[in-house]
């Protein structure tokens, strides 16, 4: 059952990640990676909100912890494609950008998580 | 169609994700709570995308519903961000500072490095092919 779930949340958060993407790409035509930045660190926020919210009852922590946080926000953001993206800018010579992509990303991500978690503390 | 093929390999890219996270579950608890799983998982797909664009980018020819479906849909769910940053923020709230910085700094500079290694495999494979068909 729970594989089900997971699986089901992977499409939601591959297909809003895909969306999210091409509509940024249209909108902007930089050469630093903006989609896959925003969605990297807006999914860290929720997943550090949830996880730190857990669900009482056994039918609350099936949805939300293998359809959301698993499923759902596990597809949503993305390792591969950040790093992919990272290289390139490395090959294109367009090294500030990798710079600030890649510690950007990171410590971004990290505070965002930080943030989604200690904000259920207030 | 786009969104289809984005979607049938966010679901299995998940569930895959799921599954292998499992199988190092028992590495996990032996190291202390080293998040391994999540590590393996993020450093071979990086490793594949990168490989697989690079390949279908410059030299083999694949239908752009299955490119998309392997590389957004799969190969983007399988590989996590999210979780990566919730495991780092875990062990440092448990005052694991040694792992905390193994595990950021693995994720990220050997992420890159897998995929250089990917980009590198995939135009070592193209060279090869233009060699051979130019030998005939």
């Amino acid at each position: 059952m729970e594989l089900l779930i997971i699986g089901v949340g992977g499409i939601g958060g591959a297909v809003s990640r895909y969306a999210i993407g091409k509509y940024l790409s249209q909108k902007s035509a930089l050469s630093f990676p903006l989609a896959t930045f925003l969605i990297n660190v807006t999914g860290a926020f929720f997943l550090g909100l949830l996880a730190s919210n857990m669900a009482a009852d056994p039918a609350g922590i099936l949805i939300e912890k293998y359809g959301f946080q698993v499923g759902f926000l596990g597809a949503y953001t993305t390792f591969s494609t950040f790093t992919y993206e990272s290289i390139r800018l490395m090959e294109d010579g367009e090294w500030l950008h990798f710079f600030l992509y890649t510690s950007g990303s990171t410590i971004a991500g990290l505070l965002a998580c930080a943030l989604g978690i200690s904000v259920t503390l207030w | 169609m786009n969104y289809l093929s984005v979607a049938i390999g966010g679901f299995i890219g998940a569930i895959f994700r799921y599954k292998i996270g499992q199988l190092f579950l028992p590495v996990v608890q032996q190291s202390g709570g080293f998040p391994w799983g999540t590590l393996m998982i993020n450093l071979t797909g990086c490793y594949i995308l990168s490989l697989f664009l690079t390949l279908t980018l410059e030299s083999v020819s694949v239908n752009p519903n299955i490119r998309l479906g392997v590389s957004t849909g799969f190969l983007g769910a399988y590989t996590t961000f999210s979780t990566f940053t919730l495991e780092s923020i875990k062990l440092l709230q448990q005052s694991q500072y040694w792992n905390f910085g193994i595990y950021l700094f693995s994720s990220v500079f050997l992420g890159i490095a897998m995929s250089a290694f990917g980009l590198f495999t995939a135009r070592t494979i193209a060279n090869y092919q233009r060699n051979k068909a130019s030998e005939r």
